[in-house]
């Protein structure tokens, strides 16, 4: 990319320019990372806006934490700013992008580990019932999907990410296995057992209830 | 039907819950679950799961996502394109920080200047010792690693090599069809020969620039092959390449083969004035206009040493890593004491034994006298290389090049005609001249290279031995470190 299209300044002009640009028409994402790398950086801010939620759902199933949702989901799009210009096709792209987000998530959850982070809603979580019970009040069917997402942390990682991709992404064993970098075997094997812990992990817990 | 693994059965069901199987098989699943029931719940248990987990309450939006990442997007250019790792506003607190503290080690190292000085110094020394013993200790070294063209014209007009710094030890050497090969490391060299340059040699000649770079490619050619062919061993031991000695007749004759003809006389009287002994015979065939310069042939990494040590001589074949051996050598900054060291010492050893070697087919001999180390090697003996000698290269007069060992040699004529002489004995099994896993030495298959097996198990005629004037004694191995 040219040294122009990468100054800020007109970063800032072209984000302007587009929020006065009549609707643009809807556009797919080769199509869109083609402007970019021609230099249009309001075809960027369109690829975010697409895909920003997916990223920042997929960081939140991930952790169960929403304070650190954005951080993360930013990391991952810098991430994508940087290597956009060298994309050259060879998967799809919101592959690439679950890809760096996995990545981006595993980074910080090494970080985490090696800090003992605890953050502030984890301590909320961790904190008594009965302060629990006064803060929030849930109707029964929340409370069940409040002990998915308990279940879904207490699996490790590396059976968290494949459960979370296929039953709450949707990706087909295909893409799994591009966003994991692994065979669709291993894919089949994980899921497979990660679907297994986790019934065992709710069983009980909604058995509690 | 029959009862499936807890494995197989949960691989089946999530592949059958992700409409994975073919028709075919999830015909059959679902006979197996009609049969299981427990199965079959379980199917559903994960049906009711992943129904869970897609309607797992997901984070809100954030409407300021694109405007935040914005912004970091610009601190992270703002943050490439600035040379310090911090903000601007501290550029010139830290600016005065480190001038302070480089202004303060400044003077506290004047203050300390000697000290410094004095532990630097005593370090260097130190560090520079122990580097030299790592690198020479037990390597084989080569005796000659920094000649310049004028030594090698030197050589090619006269077949010396200054050894030491002061020239007072040097190689000599020379080979012709009746007496062959004879090489002799000797002190106190008093025959002093002009010093000939490149430059003076030219100018003689007349040379053109053409002929000159000639010249000059043949002296770099040959001063490559001069500083491959004679190596030390750390415990008194000499390898000579077995073609070191014609090395200065070949450049006499391929220097002459690249004259015209006015320009060939000119290098005849050249060599009469300049004292040399050798002269080249223009034959009538030769051709009368200089030939083009041809590429020096390449030398075998596997070749023919006459390999010397204070109890043994043998002709053998050596595969020596020269890249690796100068490379230490170069590393050792050029202090070649340790070399000359070596020369000297194994000179001393030799003379000390003063033992005439008579083999009873000598085609290998070895003489030794006071300052002075001979090699005799006799035509037949060695296999020669096919170099090409455009023109003979001769003696001037037949006592034109003497070596001191020769001296000696009709002595020890004289003493075994009066049946004074010892008579040799073959060699014994027992001792390595140069033992395999020398540092830069590589034993050659077929030939087991520097071990002694190898020395024996060659043809009779090929070994002698030096047999000691004292008993025998067990020399340790000359690169053992």
């Amino acid at each position: 990319m040219s040294e122009t299209n990468k100054n800020p300044q007109r970063m800032v002009d072209q984000a302007i320019a587009h929020e006065t640009r009549p609707p643009a028409q809807v556009m797919d994402d080769e199509a869109l990372i083609t402007l970019f790398q021609s230099g249009d950086e309001g075809a960027f801010r369109q690829l975010v806006e697409k895909y920003a939620q997916r990223v920042r759902n997929l960081v939140y199933s991930i952790f169960n934490d929403p304070s650190m949702v954005d951080d993360i989901a930013q990391e991952v799009f810098i991430r994508v700013y940087e290597g956009l210009p060298k994309f050259r096709f060879e998967s799809s792209f919101y592959t690439w992008l679950y890809r760096i987000a996995v990545n981006k998530s595993r980074d910080e959850m090494r970080k985490r580990k090696a800090k003992r982070f605890l953050s502030l809603h984890a301590l909320l979580e961790n904190s008594n019932q009965e302060l629990q019970t006064k803060l929030r009040v849930h109707q029964e069917d929340n409370d069940a999907k409040e002990l998915v997402s308990k279940a879904l942390q207490r699996l490790p990682e590396k059976f968290r990410v494949p459960i979370i991709l296929k039953d709450i992404d949707g990706l087909s064993y295909e893409e799994m296995a591009e966003v994991m970098q692994c065979e669709i075997g291993t894919v089949k094997s994980r899921l497979s057992r990660a679907r297994g812990m986790m019934r065992r992990i709710l069983t009980p817990l909604l058995a509690e209830r | 039907m029959k009862t499936l693994s807890r494995k197989k059965v949960r691989e089946l069901l999530t592949l059958y819950l992700d409409e994975r199987l073919d028709e075919t098989s999830k015909a059959t699943f679902r006979a197996y679950m009609l049969s299981h029931p427990d199965v079959e719940a379980e199917l559903e248990a994960l049906r009711r799961q992943r129904e869970l987990l897609r309607s797992k309450p997901q984070v809100d939006p954030n409407e300021w996502f694109w405007q935040r990442l914005s912004v970091r997007l610009g601190e992270q250019e703002r943050h490439a394109q600035s040379v310090f790792p911090f903000s601007t506003k501290y550029v010139p607190v830290a600016a005065t920080l480190a001038v302070a503290i480089v202004g303060l080690l400044g003077v506290l190292a004047y203050q300390r200047r000697a000290g410094i000085e004095n532990y630097f110094f005593e370090k260097k020394d130190y560090v520079n010792t122990i580097y030299q013993k790592g690198i020479l200790q037990g390597n084989l070294l080569p005796l000659f690693t920094n000649l310049n063209k004028d030594q090698v014209l030197q050589f090619a007009l006269f077949g010396t090599l200054p050894v030491d710094a002061e020239a007072k030890t040097a190689l000599r050497v020379d080979e012709n069809k009746k007496d062959g090969a004879r090489i002799e490391l000797a002190e106190n060299e008093t025959r002093k020969h002009p010093a000939v340059t490149v430059e003076e040699f030219c100018r003689e000649i007349e040379v053109t620039p053409q002929q000159r770079r000639s010249v000059d490619s043949i002296l770099s050619s040959a001063r490559d092959r001069i500083q491959e062919s004679v190596f030390l061993g750390e415990n008194k031991s000499l390898a000579v390449h077995a073609d070191l000695a014609k090395y200065n007749r070949m450049m006499i004759s391929h220097i002459a083969a690249n004259l015209g003809q006015q320009q060939r006389k000119r290098f005849q009287k050249f060599l009469v004035a300049s004292r040399s002994p050798y002269t080249f015979v223009v034959s009538t065939e030769a051709p009368m206009m200089p030939r083009a310069a041809a590429p020096p042939p390449e030398r075998s990494s596997i070749e023919q040493f006459v390999v010397i040590t204070p109890d043994s001589c043998a002709i053998t074949q050596l595969r020596i890593n020269l890249r690796d051996l100068q490379q230490r050598v170069t590393a050792t900054s050029g202090n070649f004491r340790v070399i000359d060291e070596r020369a000297h010492a194994l000179m001393r050893e030799m003379a000390s034994r003063r033992v005439p070697v008579h083999a009873p087919n000598p085609q290998l001999s070895v003489f030794s006298g006071s300052g002075y180390l001979g090699i005799r090697v006799e035509n037949g003996a060695l296999t020669h290389s096919s170099d090409e000698m455009p023109f003979e290269v001769i003696a001037r007069e037949p006592q034109a090049i003497h070596f001191r060992f020769e001296s000696q040699e009709v002595q020890d004529m004289q003493q075994m005609l009066e049946g004074r002489a010892r008579p040799s004995v073959p060699m014994v099994p027992g001792e390595s001249p140069l033992p395999p896993g020398s540092a830069g030495v590589e034993q050659v298959p077929g030939h087991r290279g520097l071990d002694l097996d190898s020395v024996i198990s060659a043809p009779r005629d090929r070994r002698t031995q030096v047999r000691p004037a004292q008993p025998r004694r067990r020399h340790p191995s000359p690169f053992e470190l």
